[in-house]
């Protein structure tokens, strides 16, 4: 306000004449730098009204607690101090007062479980029914509790549900919930709440990523959000019924990608149209949840706050918070140094740096993605000679890329099926070893032109490794006589193209194929062929279609394993795809943190954190 | 002098609505489209077709593009920014939570920036070809030639990590309320290593118009009469070789609004930078359109403060 008047008594006196230009210069530059110090006190109350907001909103939040080094604040004083230039107004200084009796009010009053901070990203949306990407879902389950959810291994685990009972022919699945399951507002958690989810994930107008994944759910195509949904059945409080179409032996692990399939408070969010679930301030400020932490606070592009729920149904976790902090990978490592930061997943390159941390470790871990390039079979003629495939993969030295792109930090893997445990690596592939003269001799048999260079296509989107991966083999395949040619592409022109069919070679990587044989199918089925699917390469086999149907219509796990490994050897001997390998899961985190298991898919850190503890 | 500046005003208005235009288009032309941008191809095809088409129509791209435009232009004349097609956001709450820390610290940035310009630019004009001279005419080089990432990494791994005197990153420390010592010692480096560079062409603007300034008659008359050299410098020379360097700073001020991209990045400063890149990334069309309405705005204000205050500072300057 001050401001504001001396403003306009300024330009009064200068239109009045009354004012010289030397004054007006004088004060032009106090109004600056009273503006400045406004500016940055309104930025400190503005955080602090937040919080306050917060502590309001948050049913029993408790006192802040304060983890992070005191010292570092208490040094604060004399560097500050070399910013003076900038708060030299006198106006300021009784505010600032304010500021500092306001800090002393709220005295952090230090909880027992200690803090862990891990790094993340910035967060779309806090509503798991729309979010697309693990490294969120893992803090959605945190907050709201999924059906199932996954282990480090990607194996379903006991969540909201304790069990989940499956018959023979894989076509029902009955969920038994835990029967003391409460929401952080102390309404009780029952099966209503699970078809609500389920019902509003399925239907249309909703715009949930999860439609597609629950298609197979008896009535869910033609459902519109009328009645009740068919093929969910409630016979009770805590009993859930699904009931499939067709037969689907991964179901389990289709509802548990990536962290599980989170249940949201009926009570809450039924008064609210499908349509604007997503708009709703509840998708980025989730207040009533049932996982084992709950929101403190989102501060925009900074770090997500959770807290321990005391009334969470299973054993209270015994941390007391957990801070996901947004930043550059390499200011994490700094802080991974610094101790700010405890667990992060790690660059290769910044694994030799990290190891010569005394209080931090480096876990590297085979993970279920892969690296690989797409091959148009369907689309291209070019390729749809099997000996031509075959050849690009032999012309690549994989050993040599894995090395270049990981640091070693790899797995060779020969087909899209190489896990979980229970399914193994399938034997009798052909390996592909290094052979580029064996390259052309394919390549002369299958007519291949060896004057028109063909078009490899990777996306700005891509990291580092995968940047290395397809320079590498550019180069090689030239030497073997297929003449390279890169194009870097934004991620969406790349994805339009690849599902327009009009490309030759079209780099990806990621997927978590290792974790269930049947999540490939999406990739190679006819069904799949784009845009209803993610079959980019227009591959079509009738056997491998029998036979991803036959690996769904049964629960056995023999019989499964027969299926796919028969499906393995036709695709090996197809090449669909060149997969160079299966990068490893590298994490750095701190000793302090205690019964983290490191989980094989990288964005699924979270997945045991209600048991972890801190020593400090 | 009033009626210029209305007349400005006045012109600006079909300049903005052209430059609203032209972006629409070109956001149109650009590859692919917010759909395929939203969704990785890895998860794409889970989602199924009719969700492609469900976001379509909600977001209203399957109209034509004069009438997607005109809904914006309508909503936005009433003050509407409209929804972040990406989070559905309101796009006024995503740029009001990055407004306030972008100018935080870019305020902080520019003050830094003249603190340590005003002084060295004197200082090397009034003893030019000095050691001095040579000293800052080598410092001002070696800060412009730094790209602001290396500064920043640099700053964090030296000061942060070894020294511990400073915070690696973020606007406060986590878990703390927020006080006004704990947010003035996380701009400290961020803002430091902006201003750094910010400061590095001011000093050479500073210099030129100083010189230039030390050479005029009355400068020559203010020393004749007997004036300390001192007295000469501050009093008469360096008020009038400013003039210039307002029109700069205030051709700066857009800045203020438009953030700083990388350096928000690495400091994990919720900024408009990251917004707009972020929005790019996701060809986010409602965000692009209103970061870039800001900064337009911001930019033609700029310039009508940067002449009006030309006219102010310097009598013999008139428009009409």
């Amino acid at each position: 306000m001050e401001n504001r008047t001396s403003l306009q008594q300024v330009l009064k006196q200068l239109t009045d004449e009354q004012i010289s230009r030397r004054k007006l210069i004088q004060r032009a530059g106090l109004f600056a730098a009273a503006t400045t110090s406004v500016v940055t006190l309104l930025a400190a109350c503005a955080e602090d009204d937040d919080d306050v907001a917060d502590t309001d909103d948050d049913v029993a939040a408790e006192p802040e607690t304060d983890d992070t080094d005191d010292t570092e604040v208490e040094e604060t004083d004399d560097v500050v101090e070399e910013e003076e230039p900038e708060d030299d107004t006198e106006e300021e200084e009784p505010e600032t007062d304010d500021a500092e009796e306001m800090d002393d009010a709220e005295e952090p009053d230090f909880g027992e479980g200690g803090s862990v901070t891990i790094l993340w990203r910035t967060p779309v949306t806090l509503n798991p029914l729309f979010s697309n990407t693990g490294i969120e879902q893992q803090v959605h389950r945190s907050l709201y509790g999924a059906i199932l959810k996954v282990n480090d291994q990607l194996e379903s685990e006991p969540d909201l549900a304790d069990s989940v009972d499956v018959n023979e022919d894989a076509t029902q699945y009955t969920f038994n919930l835990n029967q003391n399951i409460m929401f952080t507002d102390g309404e009780q958690m029952t099966s209503d709440d699970v078809r609500f989810t389920f019902e509003r994930a399925i239907n249309p107008d909703t715009g949930s990523i999860w439609r597609g994944r629950l298609s197979n759910i008896e009535g869910a195509e033609d459902y519109d959000g009328d009645g009740d949904l068919e093929g969910i059945v409630t016979p009770d409080e805590y009993t859930v019924e699904l009931n499939l179409i067709e037969p689907e032996a991964g179901f389990l692990n289709n509802l548990a990608a990536f962290a599980g399939f989170c249940i949201l408070p009926k009570h809450i969010w039924e008064d609210i149209n499908p349509e604007d679930m997503q708009e709703n301030t509840m998708s980025m400020n989730p207040e009533v949840g049932a996982g084992p932490f709950k929101l403190v606070q989102y501060q925009t592009d900074q770090f997500l706050e959770m807290e321990r729920n005391d009334e969470w149904f299973r054993e209270p976790p015994q941390l007391e918070r957990i801070y996901m902090r947004i930043l550059e990978p390499s200011v994490g490592v700094a802080q991974l140094e610094t101790g700010e930061l405890d667990i992060m997943q790690l660059p290769y390159t910044e694994i030799e740096r990290t190891e010569e941390f005394d209080h931090a470790e480096v876990i590297s871990i085979p993970s279920p993605a892969i690296n690989f390039q797409v091959i148009n079979v369907g689309r291209n003629e070019r390729f749809a000679d099997k000996r031509v495939r075959q050849a690009l993969w032999y012309a690549l030295d994989h050993d040599g890329i894995m090395n270049a792109a990981t640091l070693g930090n790899g797995t060779r893997v020969l087909t899209p099926i190489f896990g979980p445990e229970w399914m193994g690596e399938p034997e009798g592939l052909n390996p592909y070893d290094y052979d580029p003269e064996m390259a052309r001799e394919l390549l002369e048999e299958a007519g291949w032109d060896f004057d028109e260079p063909m078009e490899a296509m990777y996306r700005t989107s891509d990291t580092e490794d995968r940047v290395t991966i397809i320079t590498i083999c550019q180069q090689q395949w030239t030497e073997a006589g297929m003449e390279t040619e890169l194009t870097l592409l934004e991620r969406s022109e790349a994805g339009d193209r690849g599902s327009e069919g009009d490309f030759d070679i079209y780099q990806i990587g990621g997927g978590m194929m290792g974790a269930e044989p049947s999540i490939s199918a999406l990739y190679f089925t006819s069904w799949n062929f784009p845009p209803d699917g993610a079959n980019t390469g227009h591959y079509q086999n009738d056997r491998v279609d029998e036979l991803y149907q036959m690996g769904q219509a049964t629960s056995d796990l023999d019989e499964r394993r027969e299926i796919y490994t028969e499906l393995a050897q036709i695709w090996n001997d197809e090449v669909p795809w060149i997969i160079n390998h299966s990068p490893n899961t590298v994490y750095g985190v701190t000793n302090r943190v205690q019964g983290f298991i490191p989980s094989s898919y990288v964005d699924n850190i979270l997945w045991n954190a209600e048991e972890w503890t801190v020593e400090d | 002098m009033g009626r210029y500046i209305l007349r400005r005003l006045v012109i600006s208005i079909p300049v903005l609505l052209l430059i609203t235009i032209t972006l629409f288009l070109l956001i149109e032309l650009a590859p692919g489209d917010p759909i395929s941008a939203m969704i990785d191809p890895d998860q794409a095809a889970v989602m199924g077709p009719d969700w492609v088409e469900t976001q379509r129509r909600q977001l209203g791209l399957d109209q034509p593009l004069p009438v997607r435009y005109g809904v914006w232009l309508r909503e936005t004349v009433q003050g509407n920014l409209g929804f972040s097609y990406l989070d559905r956001q309101p796009v006024s709450k995503k740029m009001g939570e990055r407004l306030l820390p972008t100018l935080y610290l870019m305020a902080a940035a520019q003050i830094i920036a003249l603190v340590i310009a005003v002084p060295l630019g004197v200082l090397s004009a009034v003893r030019q070809y000095s050691k001095t001279d040579f000293f800052v005419t080598v410092l001002a080089f070696i800060a412009v030639s730094i790209p602001n990432f290396f500064l920043a990494l640099g700053g964090i791994y030296i000061l942060g990590v070894q020294m511990g005197l400073v915070p690696t990153a973020g606007m406060g420390t986590m878990g703390s309320p927020a006080a006004m010592l704990d947010a003035l010692h996380h701009l400290l480096l961020p803002a430091s290593v902006l201003g750094f560079s910010l400061a590095a062409p001011l000093i050479r603007f500073i210099r030129s118009s100083m010189l230039e300034v030390l050479s005029q008659d009355y400068v020559q008359v203010a020393r004749a009469k007997g004036l300390a050299e001192r007295a000469v410098v501050i009093r008469h020379a360096l008020r009038n070789s400013l003039i210039p360097v307002v029109t700069v700073i205030a051709l700066n001020l857009p800045n203020l609004v438009g953030g700083t991209v990388i350096v928000e990045v690495i400091f994990a400063w919720p900024g408009m930078g990251t917004l707009v890149l972020n929005a790019v990334r996701a060809l986010d069309y409602p965000v692009i359109m209103a970061t870039n309405l800001v900064i337009a705005v911001a930019i033609l204000l700029a310039n009508l403060l940067a002449d009006v205050m030309y006219a102010v500072l310097d009598p013999r300057i008139r428009y009409s």
